[in-house]
Order: structure tokens, then C-alpha cells, then sequence
């Protein structure tokens, strides 16, 4: 143990406390400009802030889980944030796979006609070539690749819902470029945010998932009630229980809102709409927005939030929507 | 011919897929494209001299243009941003005495011992942040609290977690 005689020890402490606060500010994500530039003048401020800084960082470094639990989560925060490159990793076979390869090296322009194509401001229900039930949400895409001895779906944008049905010749397989999600006689839903994300939940059955850059081997099994967020942010996956009910409710017609802002609550919402909605003055109310909304009824769900948040709607022309402060 | 604010609302509305592409080749996804139409949105109901544009409609996509460069510069900074503090929290040497931070097998076993004795939802919270790389607001989102509460619950754990040092 060093002891530093210039130094009583009860500064000692608060220096270790306030460089503790600094750390967790710093590993919050959150952390804001002015937040840096405070940490910043109080480090310098002077040699003992600097060193108790250094002290309580090395222990933020050194904290380490048992093996196993490691094993399971792959990663730690300061493997995360590096930009990865992610490739879907198909097995290549004539012109499916020239569609797909196209896909992945023009995202932006094919996924807009991609999902102009499939799905517009609706969900769409269809039966795939084997009787599974396939739902896709509003702005959804995806490319279907059933074949002799296989049967995959690559979902590319949105959200889509599938009741499997069984064939035991052949796998049934989701793929986003985040990892592989394999049904074992199941219903379950798959989501794909814009941030390369994915995340899927299961509703009945079973699902096993393997995430891109990790074992190929090993597998996450997923069961009723079970959900996994996967991708660059999530190393290892992030799994959590789900309502297995709420699992794909958008399928059945329903959208679940829990806690979000009117912002979101809207915009989530508006995707059922074909014309947008525009809003002013929705960022500055604090309300928050839980209920169940019917997607077939969108501009009703609107307007009941527009009372709630106290703003006003307005038609304008083309069935657009105004929601502006009263 | 005059412009006025409701004609230019109109035609954001006519345009409002030709200026997501715009946006979208700018800011690089279809949610920050809407973000932007959104901007463009609220920009031309405040704007001054409305009768003075010439042309709208290539004012219209001038100003979209405009604002998803800031968009894209904003994203870009931001992303800067953490890339700077995560430097200082994991790449920045430190001077060798302060670096010597548990390192015999007792020590490491004591501290593991002591995060799977965390209470809860204390240990939840550290562990999703320190472990899987979740930001505060991201888990106070999953679990219903203010991103403060987890903030403090976290500082709670690197607290009790200090008395794994030996020799304190």
C-alpha cells in the first residue's frame, strides 16, 4: 500500500469517489460535451485528481466476470464500437445469389426498391412455397430463397412474423446480416432496425440462433417467451424474456406501445399510414405513450394521441396529417 | 407568381419521395433521410421573405441538400465523440504504478465473487453496462427507470467493488 503523506486520507477517498463518478461518466455512453470538458479541467486540475483517475480506471479495466459467464456474453465494452464490416456469408448458387450479392453492395438503392416492392404503408400476409405463413411489416423487405434442400428468407429492412410449417428434409432459416436464426417448429418474429440490429422473439416453439462472427458451431436456443438482440452492439447477444403473446402482435393486426414518446408513438404509427405525418412542437412534450392501437385504424390511434399529448391535428391535402401544439 | 408557406408545403408533400432519395444519398439511411424531411418540414414554416423565392422548388431541394449535409456532419461528429471518450477509457496508457489494479488470482477471484454478490437490480444494471457495452439510457429504457437511477447504481457498484483492492 502507498501512502502519499502530503495527502491526508479522507481527500484520498474523495478524490477516489469523484474519479469513480468520472469513470462511470465515461463509460455511461451518454456522456455529453460539456460533461467531457468538465472532466477534463477537473483531471488537470491537479496531480492527486489525475492519478486517483488513473487509479479507478485501471479497476473499471480490470473487472472481469468468471469464465463461463464470459464465454456466454463475448466481449467486453471496449472490444465494442469499432466499425465491423458485415457480410452476409451465403452459399452462392447462380442468379438468387447474383440478386443477393447485389443487395449487400448497393444497400441504399435496392432496399428502397425492394421494399417499395413488397410492402408499401401495409403489412402483407403470404404463404410461402411450402405453406409457411410469412407476415411483413409496413417498409419491410426481404428475399426468399427456397430450394431442394433448404429454406431460407433473408430479411433485409423491417419486421416479419413467421409460422413454420415443418419439414424435416429441409431447415427453415432467417438470415439478417447480423446472424442466422433456425426454426425448430415454431412461430416467431424477426425484427431489423436500421442499426444493424436484429432481433427476434419467439412465440411458440423453439429457434436456435447463430450469430455472425461468432462459433458457427454454437447455437443460442431460444424458446417460448424467450427474445435476443444481436449485432455489432450486442457481442455474445443480449437475451431477455418477452411476453410471448405481444411477440408479432403487429401481425395480428395490433401494435403495442409501452412508454414511448409521442414522437415515436407517432412515427411508429404513421408507417400503417400511405400519406406521412408531419409534426411541430411534438418533441417537447414529456407524456409518455403506452397502449394497444389497431394498425387498421391508424388515423383514429393518431388522434387519440394527438389529444393526449395536447396537440392538434389537421388534414392537409393528399391525407397528410398535421399534429401541432394547441 | 408569388410563393407562400402553404405553397411550398404542398409541394414538400408532392416532392416529399424525391427528397428522401436526396437525403438518403446524403445522410446514408432512410430513417436519418426522414429525419431530415421532417426538418425541411418545419425549416419552411418559419421562413422570412417567402414571396422572394423564385424558384421553390429548387430552393425545396437546395435546403434539403443543406440539411442533410449538417445531418451527416452532426453524425459524423458525434461519432467522433465517442470515439474520443472510449480512447480515453480503454486506449490511454496510464502511468505503471496506477495500472497495477488487481492483478494476483486472488484478487481477480475476490472481485468476481464480489459482482456475483452485487444486490440487485444494482448488479443487472453494472453488469449490462460494463459487460455487454449497453448504454445507461438503454438499459433505463428496458427496465422502465430514469438513466440517472442507473447511473447511480452503477457508481454504487464501482464502490463496492473499490474494496477488492488489497491492501485498502
Amino acid at each position: 500500500m502507498i501512502t502519499n503523506p502530503s495527502f491526508p486520507a479522507g481527500d484520498d477517498e474523495a478524490h477516489a469517489d469523484e474519479a469513480r463518478r468520472w469513470v462511470v461518466r465515461l463509460a455511461s455512453g451518454d456522456m455529453t460535451k460539456d460533461e467531457l470538458a468538465a472532466f477534463r479541467r477537473w483531471r488537470s486540475a491537479s496531480p492527486a485528481h489525475n492519478n486517483a483517475f488513473e487509479r479507478e480506471r485501471a479497476l473499471w479495466r480490470a473487472l472481469s466476470l468468471p469464465a463461463e459467464e464470459h464465454r456466454r456474453r463475448r466481449g467486453t465494452w471496449h472490444d465494442r464500437g469499432r466499425r465491423q464490416k458485415w457480410s452476409f456469408g451465403l452459399a452462392t448458387v447462380g442468379g438468387v445469389a447474383a440478386c443477393v450479392v447485389l443487395v449487400s453492395a448497393v444497400p441504399a438503392l435496392s432496399l428502397w426498391y425492394q421494399a417499395d416492392r413488397w410492402t408499401g404503408a401495409g403489412i402483407q400476409t403470404m404463404a410461402l412455397a411450402d405453406g409457411t405463413k410469412m407476415v411483413l411489416d409496413a417498409d419491410s423487405a426481404v428475399s426468399v430463397h427456397y430450394g431442394a434442400s433448404e429454406r431460407r428468407v433473408v430479411l433485409l429492412r423491417g419486421n416479419a412474423w413467421f409460422e413454420v410449417r415443418h419439414d424435416g428434409t429441409r431447415p427453415f432459416r432467417v438470415e439478417t446480416p447480423e446472424g442466422v436464426t433456425e426454426d425448430v417448429g415454431t412461430a416467431f418474429e424477426l425484427r431489423r432496425g436500421s442499426g444493424s440490429q436484429s432481433s427476434v422473439a419467439v412465440a411458440q416453439g423453439a429457434v436456435d440462433v447463430r450469430m455472425a462472427g461468432s462459433d458457427e458451431s454454437r447455437a443460442v436456443r431460444l424458446r417460448a417467451g424467450d427474445a435476443l438482440d444481436y449485432g455489432p452492439g450486442y457481442p455474445g447477444g443480449l437475451r431477455y424474456r418477452c411476453d410471448a403473446d405481444a411477440a408479432g402482435a403487429w401481425a395480428r393486426g395490433i401494435l403495442l406501445l409501452d412508454n414511448a414518446s409521442v414522437a415515436g408513438a407517432v412515427r411508429a404509427i404513421a408507417r400503417y399510414r400511405r400519406s406521412p405525418v408531419w409534426m411541430t412542437g411534438a418533441a417537447g412534450v414529456t407524456r409518455r405513450i403506452s397502449g394497444t392501437f389497431r394498425i387498421d385504424q391508424p388515423d383514429e390511434a393518431i388522434s387519440a394521441i394527438a389529444v393526449t399529448a395536447g396537440l392538434t391535428v389537421s388534414r392537409l391535402p393528399g391525407g397528410i396529417l398535421l399534429l401541432r401544439k394547441s | 407568381m408569388t410563393t407562400s408557406i402553404a405553397a411550398l408545403t404542398t409541394l414538400i408533400t408532392q416532392e416529399r419521395l424525391s427528397i428522401i432519395r436526396l437525403a438518403r444519398r446524403i445522410v446514408g439511411t432512410r430513417e436519418a433521410a426522414e429525419d431530415v424531411a421532417q426538418l425541411l418540414f418545419e425549416k419552411i414554416q418559419k421562413i422570412e421573405e417567402v414571396s422572394a423565392i423564385r424558384n421553390p422548388k429548387a430552393y425545396l431541394f437546395r435546403l434539403a441538400s443543406n440539411l442533410a449535409i449538417d445531418h451527416a456532419r452532426q453524425a459524423r461528429r458525434r461519432e467522433e465523440f465517442h470515439e474520443e471518450i472510449h480512447d480515453i477509457l480503454w486506449l490511454e496508457d496510464a502511468a505503471p504504478a496506477a495500472d497495477r489494479q488487481l492483478g494476483d488470482r486472488e484478487e481477480l477471484e475476490r472481485v468476481e465473487q464480489m459482482i456475483a454478490d452485487l444486490p440487485e437490480p444494482t448488479r443487472t444494471f453494472f453488469c449490462l453496462n460494463r459487460f455487454d457495452g449497453l448504454s445507461q439510457t438503454d438499459i433505463a429504457r428496458r427496465y422502465g427507470r430514469s438513466p440517472a437511477i442507473v447511473n447511480r447504481h452503477i457508481h454504487r457498484a464501482l464502490q463496492i467493488l473499490s474494496g477488492a483492492r488489497s491492501g485498502l
